[in-house]
């Protein structure tokens, strides 16, 4: 398969008052056609931002993408004008967000919602869209898609949102899916259905996914290849079983460790130490060090580069 | 599955003889589907208004080919009220067992929210009446509004005052009040009264008309006018013999229509400001809200008195005027709101789904802040009606002999005493506007918002 998405030393910085927040530092990673990306990392790591970026969404005064290159289909989307960006939107590109309770406009019917995105894009009149709109509500598993069109959001659960979000992106049959923690917000049982959901849409569809999240759980299920973040960078970047069979990173290690398993018995989960270092005081050298178990002397002193450690399989430690 | 047929039937026929009922008399048909209270609330006013288009029937059927427009705006209001309401009943019976899809939109909600505010619904139904009384004044005054009768008689004549009025009938079945009548020999003159608005041009002492004795059938000298022949003067004259009650029939059309339209141009100017400021932010938002206290800074009746006092004072100037003042404080409030609002998730989203910032501004996130908006704009009406009653006060308002709410009061002060209904009726008629505007506004203002819902 074809290589869909390039992000090349991506760098989105934060300008501001306190300081300069290297919310993304130099990041790096493809998306095959039809591929499931894995980006996972704390609160703060620069997941969302990475997203953003790619969409080029980021608020711009205080943030900027400062340097690197987002190559989607041969086209540099950090070169485009403002216009073009707007037709990759939704277009080629969509996204659906964390809170499917906020992320519907109140005051619009669903239908109104979708159809305003397919009327932009696809040139095609108001019946035609509304039409659509119901056949993509009746593809994201929505019963009575006729009915539930003229509905407005608070009239809808909150499985009920994110399924008619997800109709929402996918209505202009994007190429990529940006999925930002799309099943936080919802219980355990809504979220293995709208995960099932998205992977049934995903190989129908034909359409790449990068699914941004902090559970480990959701990546396993969906993911084919996973970039664990930490503090603006990837510390371990590679195919999702390698990742969970043989984890260089220590950081990697502590989040796996961190799962709770059915076959044994625990008081107390195992926890990383410390915190997320402040993005506006970052440590020297490795940024994981001062929360590493296993650091020396010389992970305070220059960061280390991603190495590899087998083939498609690498890592930011020395230690590895 | 037999009795389903059965009444499905029923219900078809029931409706059908609902809906010759909606069309030959409004809201009928409701009350016999068992909608009772729309219907009542649809019939009510349609009645009203068919007796008085059949009371003024000569009137309305004249008022289209005289060619006045006061008449002819007064004539096709009526005619769109009376259409408006057989056309929504009809409407409202015909989809009478339409499902609505299930649940109640935003607006169902606050329309049913709204009807439980007793006072608001009634503040709404003042604020209705008024402008339909602004509307039908030609045919409601009983006088025109700068008719002088017979300014050594009628001038200063309390509430109630009727004028004693000769009344000349002529052979051919005319019969014409008159102000006085002289016999010399065969010729008779008399000085008809002037009718009430008989159109801005017309004189306002008409000559006296002479005719011989054979035409005049009878004259009464003094017949006590009965009061449906409206020549009584409710609310009392002025200085100058003018009707105080025409007088501010007439001038609720100015201080209504000064406050709906400046308050109009404000709230969207202020809208559009505000939404700029708000969601662009940063050296624009600096930019336009430092402007914005720069002239909140300013007393506002200070500003309008400067401004009017530069030119002639215009109706349409001093409703710019009102206006330009008027729209800061909306756009300090669409401004807090757009700030909120574009933070929310939804807006990110039209970003994501390629919406351009425009639409973003205009279509997705300013209608969230309508409800806001919506109330500062009714609660306006009313104080805006008060500047402009201050400014015809202080006499930079519309000017005489153009009636204003304001200018009569004004005109009342220099007898206050002597003569205290010139004052207070218009000044009552301000309180009145002004309380229905606020109470209809506090309504809107619970019905919208959702953190007073119970």
């Amino acid at each position: 398969m074809g290589q869909l998405l390039e992000v090349f030393d991506l760098k989105t910085y934060f300008f501001m008052d306190e300081g300069t927040a290297k919310a993304v530092d130099g990041v790096s990673f493809e998306v095959d056609k039809g591929e499931t990306l894995g980006l996972v990392g704390e609160s703060g790591c620069g997941k969302s931002v990475s997203a953003l970026s790619i969409m080029r969404l980021i608020p711009h005064p205080p943030g900027k993408i400062v340097d690197g290159r987002i190559t989607l289909d041969g086209k540099n989307l950090l070169e485009l004008e403002e216009e073009e960006m707007r037709e990759i939107r939704g277009n080629e590109i969509s996204m659906i967000f964390q809170e499917p309770m906020t992320s519907l406009n109140p005051v619009f019917t669903c239908g109104n919602q979708i159809e305003e995105a397919i009327i932009l894009h696809q040139k095609v009149s108001k019946k035609e869209a509304r039409e659509r709109a119901i056949e993509m509500l009746r593809l994201v598993g929505i019963p009575a898609p006729e009915q539930r069109v003229r509905e407005y959001p608070h009239q809808l659960s909150g499985g009920m949102r994110q399924r008619v979000m997800i109709a929402m992106a996918l209505s202009c049959n994007p190429s990529l899916l940006l999925a930002d923690e799309p099943t936080t917000a919802l219980d355990v049982t809504i979220q293995a259905q709208i995960l099932e959901l998205l992977a049934h849409l995903q190989r129908e569809l034909h359409m790449a996914v990068i699914m941004i999240t902090h559970d480990l759980g959701v990546i396993a299920e969906v993911a084919d290849r996973v970039a664990v973040m930490y503090a603006g960078k990837i510390v371990e970047y590679g195919e999702v079983h390698d990742i969970f069979k043989k984890p260089g990173h220590p950081y990697t290690q502590g989040l796996l460790q961190s799962i709770p398993k059915l076959t044994e018995f625990r008081d107390r989960l195992a926890v990383i130490p410390g915190i997320v270092p402040n993005p506006l005081a970052f440590p020297r050298g490795c940024k994981f060090h001062p929360r590493c178990p296993v650091a020396v002397d010389m992970c305070q002193e220059a960061e280390p580069e991603l190495r590899a450690l087998a083939s498609g399989h690498w890592v930011r430690c020395i230690r590895a | 599955m037999f009795v389903m047929n059965r009444k499905a039937e029923e219900s078809k026929g029931k409706r059908a003889r609902a809906v010759w009922a909606s069309l030959f008399f409004p809201g009928t048909g409701l009350m016999a589907l068992g909608e009772r209270r729309l219907g009542l609330w649809l019939l009510i006013p349609y009645a009203s208004f068919l007796v008085f288009t059949i009371y003024h029937w000569s009137s309305v059927t004249a008022a289209f080919t005289t060619g006045d427009l006061e008449r002819l705006v007064a004539a096709l209001f009526l005619s769109f009220v009376l259409a408006g309401f057989w056309f929504y009943s009809l409407v409202k019976t015909l989809r009478w067992d339409k499902d609505e899809g299930t649940g109640m939109s935003h607006w169902q909600i606050t329309k049913s929210q709204f009807r439980k505010n007793k006072p608001a619904v009634a503040g709404m139904l003042v604020v209705l009446s008024l402008y339909a009384v602004a509307f039908l004044g030609p045919f409601l005054a009983p006088f025109h509004p700068n008719a002088q009768e017979d300014i050594v008689r009628s001038r200063y004549l309390p509430p109630l005052a009727e004028l004693f009025t000769p009344v000349v009938t002529l052979k051919d079945g005319r019969r014409i009040w008159v102000r006085q009548v002289r016999e010399v020999g065969e010729e008779i003159s008399y000085v008809p009264i002037s009718e009430p608005s008989s159109g801005d041009g017309g004189p306002l002492v008409p000559e006296a008309i002479t005719v011989t004795r054979d035409q005049v059938q009878k004259i009464a000298k003094t017949l006590r006018p009965r009061w449906w022949n409206q020549k009584v003067h409710w609310l009392g004259t002025d200085k100058f013999g003018r009707d105080i009650l025409s007088r501010i029939i007439y001038g609720s059309r100015i201080s209504l229509s000064i406050g709906f339209v400046a308050v109009g141009i404000a709230i969207t100017f202020g809208t559009f400001v505000g939404a700029i400021a708000g969601y662009y932010g940063g050296r624009v938002d600096d930019v336009i809200m430092r402007l914005v206290d720069m002239i909140l800074a300013f007393p506002r009746l200070f500003l309008v008195l400067t401004l009017i006092a530069l030119f002639t004072p215009k109706i349409w100037l001093i409703i710019a005027v009102l206006g330009a003042t008027g729209w800061m404080g909306t756009a300090r409030l669409v401004r807090g709101q757009i700030l909120s609002l574009k933070e929310q998730e939804f807006v990110q989203a039209a970003h994501a789904l390629g919406l351009s910032i425009p639409r973003i501004i205009f279509r997705h996130i300013l209608p969230n802040a309508m409800a806001p908006i919506i109330v500062t704009a009714t609660l306006r009406v009313g104080t805006t009606i008060l500047v402009a009653a201050a400014l015809s006060f202080l006499g930079l308002g519309v000017q005489p002999p153009t009636a204003s709410w304001g200018n009569i009061i004004n005109q009342g002060r220099d007898n206050l005493l002597g003569a205290w209904w010139i004052a207070t009726f218009p000044g009552l008629a301000i309180v009145l506007t002004v309380v229905a505007y606020n109470l209809f506004g506090d309504g809107l203002r619970d019905a919208l918002d959702p953190r007073l819902r119970d």
